[in-house]
């Protein structure tokens, strides 16, 4: 079948978990400038993702426990802000990872056996 | 960043809140986000060209942001708070900022204020500002509150994580001082309810209260805003507690010094005066010398306490003085802020009055104004002083005017006059116990004596009581009745009497004046003037305040002939002529050992070269000597000329030392010779010995033993020789003209070399005319007399052998071992104490009594109409060359 919309709309489907996922996978190896880390994964192929929504999933984030802020004085203007892990949200991290991979193991899983037959 | 024009942000404004709703469902802090989004689009705009940012700008960046109705459902893990209840930007209102400013803010700041300056809750209840850091976390609590409500009210959050810290540090202090006030929080309410007044105990609890609500706020606020939130509580009581630690380490460590100090352990001992030397407050050692007990807020200080047996406060005096070399009312009293909370503070209660003791100064009282007047009758050997002491109490209790007076060597108390209403009242003289009781009596009864009673060789101690309260003054009079020292017999010597100790204060403003005149020229009289018109016999001046204590000696020229005077003494027609001699004392052996006890108290510090002088000058005399140096332990050294330095070396002074184990290994080391001596050369002594009784059993023992001359250098009380003195192995050197030139008259203790003559009293058979040549004096001399009467009959210890030497006293108004004097308000009191006030006309005066001329006229016609010879003296008579 070769039909863009309902590809959109399962891509769509899709990239709701992945955002989530690529956030906290962002801020596995220590805290970042929330401007960079927006900026980095708005860039970011096929997650297809802008600013505007960036901005609000971090606020939800941190309202969850999953992230932390804290803001450094700037020279060149506001204070930045710095989002970094919480304990929880590493945790929550590792099960999505642990997920995703047992999820796209299944996955190629199910093609082989297909083969196989 | 750039700014924004109005256009601008009316259009990012409007954006946002068409997004609000969106955001919500999406499970978002709007505001957060709609800051995010700000500060999102600044950074972006950073790099544009234009000065300023537009509406258009603003457009093209909201539309890049692209932010989606629903950026992504929230999932339905536990959320924080709830979406449907968002934290919303808080701010405080105006009324709880009002509110947070009068109990949190204006309340404690007014309690503190209040409490520093009057001291309130000090002296009710307890003291809640035991040092500065409790006074400036106090100040904190205000300050916090006041911050953390101007970090909420303003955009911005200024000052954000200093009122978070604070905001837990108040809370930390305001709990804790909410706690120690809890007990007054119900007088303090049931005083608002019925008086309107009482809000001050209630400060900790009002900040205490506003603290909390702010934290609240402070948290949300961290929430909504994404700023960090008020640090932990624990962390700020921490650190309030640290801080508390350190502001009472001097007062655990003083503490600490004390209990061990009164160790019956003498290594523990040794180690807690170490240690209050080295690293104790002498404040706290003063104050905890007037302080019976203590209502502790400090919790270090609190904690201490309860783990220790509190010392006795006359050993934590005696501690204070062997720490400092002084005795502990050597100095003013701890001032009022330093001794907040006490309870039976000394200095306020005096435990001590209508006692035998000076004891502890007392708040209020002073000496006003102080005169000495004097006469000397040089050729006569004779001198009497009056000095007028009047005694002011600024204090709201009546009190008791204590002072330890050392009279020049050989005098006598012959007058005591206190001033009734403004009038002169003379005392009465009787037995010292009976004079006491009277005192004790009275004073019992709150009305007006003074008494004097002897205090140890040469002292007395004198009690004024009441001097009126609220600047009410107390004026008395003592008349000394002493001989003229004389070293030669060209000069005569006259040390003014001293404060040895007090219970008052001498401001120093005091200016005592001195006036003294002399039949003869006067030499020498210090800081006073000589004045010259008056042929040279009049001397006076004003003295400064240290001169009550450290002393003045005048000098008078003498005819080197005259060595004999007399008197007539009026009160007794069967034998009137008195006759007093100056004689050589026989010198004694000389001494083949000498010990040397040296006082290692700080005090003697001042004096090495003194000392220096004093140990060359024994060592030509050659005998054996032996320094026996008395610090904290007993040092031995044989004494050669190259080993006198170090022997006196200014490091070796601590503190106040005990001598006692000094003097009795002296006066064993000394004894062994056979014909030793003992020279003591001290400072200020105010504590008794334990080992008193090891050298009572020694000179009981062996009455024949070394004697131990005793010799002081500067002022402040000696117990032992107070309580020593009487025995004759102890003999103090009398203060003169300096611990060299008082040795030097002695001719060297044990050297055996000639020394200073003296005088001798004696009474001439009826009709006997006084020797030729012989100087008429005035009736002081037949006081003198008395006194040496009184002395010998005093020594007599067969039964009733005191009797005639009080009656003496009482004729001769003389206070003495065995006498005392007393003046009672009324004569009711002095019936019923069976004692009778003199009458004024036979006080002595200032004013020659009687005249010398008439005394004269009176002489020739003795030895006119006499019979028999002038009998001979005891002891050979001074006389000068040229007289033989």
């Amino acid at each position: 079948m070769d039909d863009p919309a309902y590809l959109d709309n399962w891509t769509v489907q899709i990239r709701r978990g992945w955002i989530e996922l690529c956030v906290l996978k962002a801020l596995e190896r220590g805290e970042r400038y929330g401007y960079d880390l927006v900026r980095m994964l708005a860039g970011l192929p096929g997650l297809d993702v802008t600013e505007g929504t960036l901005y609000p999933l971090l606020s939800r984030l941190r309202l969850q426990g999953l992230v932390s802020t804290r803001l450094v004085e700037s020279a060149e203007g506001p204070a930045r802000k710095y989002y970094a892990l919480t304990a929880r949200g590493r945790r929550t991290l590792a099960q999505m990872n642990d997920h995703v991979e047992t999820l796209v193991r299944q996955v190629r899983r199910l093609g082989e056996t297909e083969d196989r037959r | 960043m750039k700014p924004w024009s109005d256009e601008a942000r009316e259009a990012f404004d409007a954006y946002c809140e068409s997004r609000r709703g969106d955001l919500l469902a999406a499970g978002a802090d709007p505001d957060e986000v709609f800051a995010d989004w700000h500060a999102h689009i600044a950074r972006e705009t950073a790099g544009l060209p234009d000065a300023s940012v537009g509406a258009d700008d603003i457009r093209r960046l909201l539309a890049r942001l692209d932010a989606p109705a629903e950026p992504a459902p929230a999932p339905a893990a536990p959320v924080a708070p709830s979406p449907a209840a968002p934290p919303r930007m808080p701010r405080l209102s105006r009324v709880a900022a009002v509110l947070v400013s009068i109990f949190g803010v204006a309340l404690p700041l007014i309690t503190l204020a209040v409490e520093l300056a009057t001291s309130m809750c000090a002296a009710t209840f307890f003291d809640p500002l035991p040092s500065w850091v409790n006074g400036v976390l106090i100040a904190l609590v205000p300050v916090a509150n006041g911050l953390a409500v101007a970090s909420l009210r303003r955009a911005g959050r200024p000052a954000w994580r200093a009122a978070g810290w604070l905001n837990g540090l108040a809370i930390s202090v305001a709990l804790f001082y909410a706690l120690v006030f809890a007990l007054l929080t119900p007088i303090a309410v049931f005083g608002i309810l019925w008086f309107g007044l009482g809000f001050l105990p209630l400060a900790p609890l009002t900040s205490l209260i506003c603290a909390l609500a702010l934290r609240l706020r402070l948290r949300r606020a961290a929430a909504a805003d994404g700023l960090p939130p008020p640090a932990p509580v624990w962390k700020t009581l921490a650190a309030a507690i640290v801080l508390l630690g350190l502001a009472a380490a001097p007062r655990v460590v003083t503490l600490t010094g004390i209990q061990w100090a009164a160790s019956e352990d003498a290594a523990l001992r040794a180690r807690g005066l170490r240690l209050l030397r080295n690293h104790g407050s002498e404040e706290e050692l003063l104050r905890a010398s007037y302080i019976r007990r203590q209502i502790q807020v400090d919790p270090w200080v609190w904690a201490f306490q309860l783990g220790t047996d509190p010392v006795p406060m006359e050993r934590i005096r005696e501690i204070y003085y062997r720490v400092t070399g002084r005795p502990f009312n050597a100095v003013k009293p701890p001032p009022l802020r330093g001794r907040r909370g006490a309870i039976f503070d000394e200095a306020d209660w005096d435990f001590a009055q209508g006692g035998e003791a000076v004891a502890a100064r007392v708040r209020g009282l002073s000496l006003a104004q102080s005169r000495i007047d004097g006469r000397i009758e040089a050729e006569a050997g004779v001198g009497y002083l009056e000095w007028t002491l009047v005694f002011r109490n600024d204090s709201p209790q009546q009190r008791e005017a204590r002072a330890q007076i050392l009279l020049p060597p050989g005098a006598s108390v012959s007058r005591l006059t206190l001033w009734i209403n403004g009038e002169e009242r003379e005392a009465a003289f009787g037995g010292r116990s009976q004079v006491r009781e009277a005192y004790r009596n009275v004073v019992a009864r709150r009305r007006d004596p003074v008494l004097v009673t002897t205090d140890g060789p040469d002292r007395i101690l004198l009690q004024c009581f009441p001097v009126p309260p609220e600047g009410g003054q107390m004026k008395t009079r003592i008349g000394i009745t002493c001989p003229l020292v004389v070293r030669d017999p060209g000069e005569g010597l006259l040390p003014m009497p001293r404060i040895l100790e007090r219970n008052f204060g001498a401001p120093g403003a005091l200016q005592p004046s001195v006036w003294i005149d002399s039949d003869t020229a006067i030499a020498d009289a210090g800081p006073l003037a000589i004045d010259r018109g008056a042929e040279g016999r009049e001397a006076r001046g004003e003295l400064t305040t240290a001169a009550l204590e450290d002393g003045l000696c005048v000098r008078v020229r003498r005819n080197r002939g005259a060595i004999a005077s007399w008197a007539r003494d009026d009160r007794d027609p069967a034998s009137p002529v008195v006759v007093q001699q100056l004689v050589r004392p026989p010198a004694g052996p000389a001494a083949k050992r000498l010990a040397i006890v040296i006082d290692g108290s700080t005090h003697m510090r001042e004096h090495t070269g003194e000392l220096e002088t004093i140990l060359a000058s024994l060592l030509r005399a050659g005998a054996e000597l032996r320094v026996f140096f008395a610090s904290d332990a007993v040092s031995t050294s044989v004494v050669d000329r190259a080993s006198i330095p170090s022997l006196v070396a200014p490091k070796r002074y601590a503190g106040g030392c005990d001598n006692m184990a000094a003097l009795v290994q002296a006066w064993d080391w000394a004894s062994a010779s056979g014909e030793g001596a003992v020279l003591w050369l001290h400072a200020t002594q105010p504590f008794e010995s334990d080992a008193t009784e090891s050298l009572l059993q020694r000179w009981q023992r062996r009455p024949d033993g070394p004697r131990i001359h005793a010799c002081q250098f500067g002022g402040g009380p000696d117990r032992i020789t107070d309580r020593l003195g009487v025995n004759p192995a102890l003999r103090p050197v009398a203060p003169v003209a300096g611990p060299v030139a008082d040795l030097a008259a002695l001719g060297g203790p044990g050297s055996g070399g000639p020394t200073a003559p003296v005088w001798q009293w004696s009474k001439l058979p009826p009709g006997v005319p006084p020797p030729d040549g012989a100087s008429p004096a005035s009736a002081h001399l037949v006081r003198l007399w008395a006194a040496d009467e009184i002395r010998r009959l005093a020594g007599d210890r067969s039964k009733g052998a005191t009797d005639p030497a009080i009656a003496l006293a009482r004729t001769w108004q003389l206070v003495s071992a065995v006498s005392g004097a007393v003046v009672l308000e009324t004569q009711e009191q002095y019936r019923q104490a069976g004692l009778k006030d003199i009458d004024p006309a036979t006080a002595p005066d200032t004013i020659p009594e009687p005249m010398s001329a008439l005394l004269a006229l009176w002489g020739v016609a003795l030895v006119f109409l006499g019979r028999g010879t002038v009998r001979v003296l005891r002891g050979p008579c001074v006389v000068p060359a040229g007289h033989r």
